[in-house]
């Protein structure tokens, strides 16, 4: 079974992405498991005992720790996460000024986004 | 404003991410069960709510700059303040004390705006608290600059904050709660009214050790009628 960790601090948003994600995988007749958390640090928790995810859902801006310090701190830990991670952004034009010039090499997707684009965005990041 | 619109911008994109992708969904895949349609429309009606509440935000924000001032007594908008929280603080074991100087002077000012502001601070102050914690609400003479005026604290020994986090406690839709539980407009908004009232407002906070929000007024004068 795959696993995608889907990391945003918006509760609603959250539970969005999973019932996003639930349907999606059922398309893609592949079993995943969707671990939910709630900011960089719960999912760096998350990471350091359970290793890296095959996907990750990442919010860019989150309170205690955001998106760029969880891919740096999982990098620390060995684990480059970039490539199968999925950034997401409610920024209008500068995510490279929150994450640096890697950011606009990564996977992402604006908020607000229709769930065709998400599931779109889930094929491109499997297919890679 | 270029912050506001920024800030504001970034979370009603976030606030709108689940209405329109549930709402996207419903209409790609008509044929869901009803159950799951009435989940997915509650989703996008809590999103929504989540994007009223930006908006009820920045009407305040609005407002803010619209509020008649008048003479009157600081101690009285700290004793209403206090009073509002008292229960809610005792029933979480977090003691809200108060050190009110009876010789302040009384200050022209919006008293709905002080009383906005004081409650912002004892409800920060709350949600950084633990139990045994203590919040203290103090009131002085100051004078600053060579002008009389009153010092308004509002200190906890609760969290505290980084460098980092004071830096940008004033700026427009910064906030350190998850989203949904605060719209980072609080305090920017209490700085602007104090800044409106030609006061200055200042934070020291050390982690683990508490914070003090000082706010100072200028007695003012009354405004001459046009």
């Amino acid at each position: 079974m795959k696993t995608i960790l889907s990391v945003d601090d918006n509760v609603v948003l959250r539970a969005v992405l999973t019932d996003l994600l639930e349907l999606w995988a059922e398309d893609q007749e592949m079993a995943f498991e969707i671990i939910e958390k709630e900011n960089g640090r719960e999912a760096l928790d998350w990471v350091a005992a359970c290793g890296a995810p095959d996907f990750v859902l990442l919010d860019v801006r989150m309170p205690v720790m955001d998106g760029a310090e969880f891919l740096r701190q999982t990098a620390q830990l060995g684990m480059d996460l970039r490539s199968r991670t999925l950034l997401l952004t409610g920024y209008a034009d500068d995510l490279e000024e929150h994450l640096g010039s890697d950011a606009l090499l990564m996977k992402h997707l604006r908020k607000p986004f229709v769930a065709e684009e998400l599931f779109a965005a889930m094929n491109g990041l499997i297919a890679d | 404003l270029g912050e506001l619109a920024a800030g504001t911008a970034h979370e009603l994109n976030n606030a709108l991410a689940a209405p329109m992708s549930m709402l996207s969904l419903l209409q790609m895949k008509p044929d869901m069960a009803v159950e799951k349609r009435q989940n997915m429309v509650e989703k996008a009606i809590q999103g929504m709510e989540q994007a009223r509440t930006i908006v009820e935000g920045l009407l305040r924000f609005s407002r803010s700059e619209r509020n008649e001032k008048t003479k009157g007594s600081i101690n009285d908008d700290a004793r209403f303040v206090i009073n509002l929280f008292h229960k809610e603080c005792a029933h979480v074991d977090i003691g809200l004390h108060h050190n009110l100087r009876e010789d302040i002077p009384d200050v022209f000012a919006s008293h709905q705006q002080i009383q906005q502001i004081l409650l912002n601070l004892v409800a920060n102050a709350k949600y950084v608290s633990h139990k045994g914690d203590s919040i203290t609400v103090s009131t002085q003479k100051h004078c600053h600059k060579g002008v009389d005026g009153v010092m308004i604290k509002v200190a906890d020994t609760g969290a505290g904050m980084d460098k980092e986090t004071q830096q940008r406690i004033f700026e427009p839709f910064f906030s350190t709660k998850p989203v949904g539980e605060g719209t980072g407009l609080g305090l920017s908004i209490c700085y602007g009214i104090v800044h409106d009232h030609g006061g200055t407002m200042m934070v020291q906070s050390h982690v683990g050790e508490g914070t003090t929000f000082s706010i100072w007024l200028p007695i003012g004068q009354q405004e001459a009628k046009q």
